[in-house]
């Protein structure tokens, strides 16, 4: 076998040195003269790229988010009436 | 160690004037697909210290968005900070995944070389290009909201912000009333349009 491993982030390879050929790690072990053994890193893949997006099959509801955030009730009636008089206001403007 | 919410998202983001836009973005953006915004606003001061709870925080959250394009003077160090947190606890305690904003193509590379590799979203400091990235790396499977509409209710939610900053007279939305406020609107608004359901009862388009 050219390829031995050893931990999970490098393995060994054994490679002739006249020919640049991979070979077996224990000929090449065998063949110190004619041949080398390397270690080859594994690039960490953690960091390749963008995130995976992390898509949502069910989203949360308009009252969970509200629970969730422990949001006052007088916060909600306030945040009804700001929509409600600036849906008011754009009416107006129409008009 | 709590189990992460997977529909929380947290935001990290400098709390400056000149991000509101982007903040008030980014939150449309959220609950337009039925995640909950949470971030360093909701924590008090108390006794059990700032950074367990920002920490907490965090680690309720099963993703967290950084913003990592304030690179002006004085020097902020709290978003990247943030970062490593969140990097820490995807590395140990996952599952937690984490999605970075920047404004400038490739400028993350030498701002923050140690995350090289790692492509940022890149959204120009536009408020509508920002919509664009939280919802190409956190939208819904099926059924994902139109862009357009979801634009929209960035923009009326930023001139509902506008309004919520006259009222309370305060300088800028960064502050804990102001923030509930905008979070309140923004899902009165996402019901009435149809992004999401009133109540797990209900549709949601």
């Amino acid at each position: 076998m050219a390829l031995k491993k050893r931990e999970s982030n490098t393995y060994k390879v054994g490679r002739d040195s006249s020919t640049g050929k991979f070979i077996p790690v224990k000929q090449a072990e065998r063949r110190k003269s004619t041949a080398v053994v390397e270690t080859i890193k594994i690039k960490d893949r953690t960091y390749s790229t963008h995130s995976d997006p992390i898509h949502t099959t069910s989203g949360v509801s308009g009252a969970e988010i509200i629970r969730g955030l422990k949001i006052k009730q007088s916060d909600v009636q306030a945040a009804k009436n700001l929509v409600e008089k600036s849906q008011k206001g754009k009416t107006t403007h129409k008009k | 160690m709590p189990i992460p919410d997977e529909n929380s998202v947290f935001i990290n983001i400098p709390y400056d004037k000149s991000y509101e836009h982007i903040f008030v973005s980014i939150i449309a953006a959220l609950i337009s697909i039925g995640r909950m915004p949470r971030c360093t606003l909701e924590i008090a001061e108390g006794g059990q210290g700032r950074l367990t709870r920002i920490h907490d925080l965090l680690e309720s959250c099963r993703v967290s968005i950084h913003d990592l394009s304030c690179v002006k003077t004085p020097v902020r160090f709290n978003m990247p900070f943030e970062l490593g947190l969140a990097c820490a606890l995807d590395r140990f305690n996952g599952p937690h995944s984490y999605i970075l904003l920047e404004k400038k193509n490739y400028r993350l590379d030498k701002t923050l070389s140690d995350i090289k590799g790692r492509d940022p979203y890149i959204y120009g400091g536009s408020m509508l290009k920002v919509v664009q990235c939280v919802l190409d790396a956190l939208g819904k499977k099926e059924g994902q909201p139109e862009m357009t509409r979801v634009r929209k209710l960035a923009v009326d939610l930023w001139q509902i912000a506008k309004e919520i900053k006259k009222n309370n007279k305060v300088e800028t939305i960064f502050n804990r009333t102001s923030y509930y406020r905008l979070i309140s609107v923004g899902v009165e608004y996402a019901v009435k349009r149809g992004f999401i359901p009133e109540s797990n009862g209900g549709n949601s388009s």
